[in-house]
């Protein structure tokens, strides 16, 4: 058996789920809209008149296009908590003809795949929202292209990781408490890690093991230029360096939890 | 010996410091039908699983064909067929989808799984079913389906696992036929159920487990006449009755 063919089986595990991820594509993409047309209209239009920034609105787009991957997590991490709980469909892949960990790694390419579409959409959404606001000549394409690539795996790789984190579905609450909504709330939403240095610097420290702020600080560098925000290529080595590690400790994990050979 | 399809040598499994598999040794025959039988918790499915290469034993080794299955899984893992007791399939895929998916995952062209899912269908009765969603069949066509779907590589041999539990008397005696004309075209089928009436209607052999070990491995026939009874349920009966003596 050569390297093709578990590639192409994997190619096919992933098409089959995306077959599945098409029957529900609109409306993802009509949940994902109100949550960012609400979000910007209220931070590109409102809150500026109690004082903030008139550039708050572009700022925005770049965390909820950083953000849209975490949420979508969240719900992948119940669809495969249930499923470990349940009719285990993971374990199929467990018995087809490629090692185990590839038919893993084919679920979180899938994932990948999917936060990719979704934080793409977001993007001509967000300029419908801001308009005049957001310049998309000044954005760097291919910086999104490659920042949008490499959070898409990395939360890919999380919803694997996270998913060992908890024993059963009546645990996923945890879930969102402690590990989703600290790295988003503290993973630059609503702010830049500059702006976070400046008032709490220890904190501000503290915060670059929060992998969310390397996407949010890339994501923005990429829509709104680097003046301001962490290095973009800093941003891509960390997150790379955080899927690595994301994904070998899930296959542990996963090992440990499926048992598989 | 040439008619062995896959002998199982000195099989362990344990769970942290629970062993629940002690030392299995057991030949499967090419082209039989081999039972394994046991009460709840016996050790059935936690071994069928390890043969269906789910899961690692503990220790031990599994020979196909002169040689370990771990030496090269994904070979193995080829000729092998494994219908689990739960349905994992794709829920939101059309019966034919989740067929020429799984044609696609064993290296099959759309021109090759074609045949064989019409084949399939016809054999299983699928055929109405076959553009609607998995998520809608009822228990019995969905043990069909997935019985269906173990087969669309051609493999050597099948791993059933509980096929007919939770289904109608008249669906088990459906599948039962459908069972014994898959022996027919030459297939090596191990089945594990508790149901004793469906292992000796379908059985070449039967392997009674008892606590993660093997009590027995014999014909129904000769266990029928050895224990002197009618049937294999009072024969099981006879030998549990026999193990809580010991």
């Amino acid at each position: 058996m050569n390297k093709l063919f578990y590639l192409n089986t994997c190619k096919e595990l992933v098409l089959a789920d995306l077959v599945v991820f098409k029957q529900s594509l609109f409306d993802k993409v009509i949940d994902m809209a109100i949550w960012v047309v609400l979000t910007i209209f209220v931070t590109g239009y409102i809150m500026p008149y109690f004082g903030l920034a008139q550039d708050f609105g572009p700022f925005q787009l770049g965390g909820v296009i950083a953000a849209t991957g975490l949420f979508e997590l969240y719900t992948n991490v119940f669809e495969l908590t249930a499923d470990l709980q349940g009719d285990r469909v993971i374990n199929y892949g467990l018995t087809l003809p490629i090692p185990s960990w590839m038919a893993l790694m084919s679920k979180s390419a899938y994932y990948a795949i999917t936060y990719f579409i979704l934080a793409l959409i977001m993007l001509p959404l967000g300029k419908l929202c801001l308009w005049n606001q957001l310049s998309l000549s000044n954005i760097a394409y291919g910086k999104l292209l490659l920042v949008l690539v490499l959070q898409s795996i990395f939360y890919a790789c999380c919803v694997l990781w996270t998913s060992t984190l908890i024993a059963n579905l009546s645990r996923l609450g945890t879930i969102w408490a402690r590990f989703i909504f600290p790295m988003w709330f503290m993973g630059g939403f609503q702010f830049s890690w500059m702006a976070l240095y400046h008032v709490l610097p220890v904190l501000a420290y503290i915060d670059l093991i929060n992998p969310m702020i390397y996407v949010t600080e890339a994501t923005r560098t990429a829509l709104l230029g680097q003046e301001g925000y962490l290095n973009f290529w800093l941003c891509c080595g960390a997150l790379v360096l955080f899927s690595v590690a994301c994904a070998w400790h899930a296959l542990k994990r996963m090992q440990k939890r499926l048992d598989f050979v | 010996m040439p008619n062995i399809l896959l002998s199982l040598q000195g099989i362990t499994k344990s769970y942290a410091t629970k062993e629940v598999l002690h030392g299995i040794s057991l030949d499967i025959m090419r082209g039989e039908i081999i039972s394994l039988l046991g009460v709840n918790g016996a050790g059935k499915t936690t071994l069928s699983s390890i043969i269906a290469t789910l899961h690692p034993p503990t220790a031990g080794d599994i020979i196909y064909r002169g040689e370990s299955i771990y030496r090269n899984i994904t070979e193995y893992r080829l000729k092998l067929g494994y219908c689990p007791q739960a349905p994992n399939l794709y829920p939101n895929l059309t019966l034919e989808q989740n067929l020429l998916f799984a044609g696609k995952f064993y290296g099959l062209s759309p021109a090759e799984t074609q045949p064989r899912i019409d084949k399939l269908a016809q054999q299983f009765e699928l055929q109405p079913y076959l553009n609607q969603k998995a998520v809608v069949l009822s228990g019995g066509y969905k043990q069909r389906f997935m019985i269906a779907r173990s087969l669309i590589h051609q493999p050597d041999f099948i791993i059933l696992d509980e096929p007919t539990v939770g289904l109608d008397p008249q669906i088990r005696r459906q599948l039962w036929e459908m069972i014994k004309d898959l022996k027919k075209s030459g297939i090596t089928i191990l089945l594990t159920t508790h149901y004793l009436d469906e292992a000796e209607k379908l059985s070449d052999r039967v392997c009674i487990l008892d606590q993660g070990h093997i009590r027995l491995i014999d014909t129904p026939d000769k266990l029928m006449a050895d224990f002197k009874q009618k049937n294999l349920e009072d024969v099981f009966i006879e030998l549990l009755k026999a193990g809580k003596d010991e």
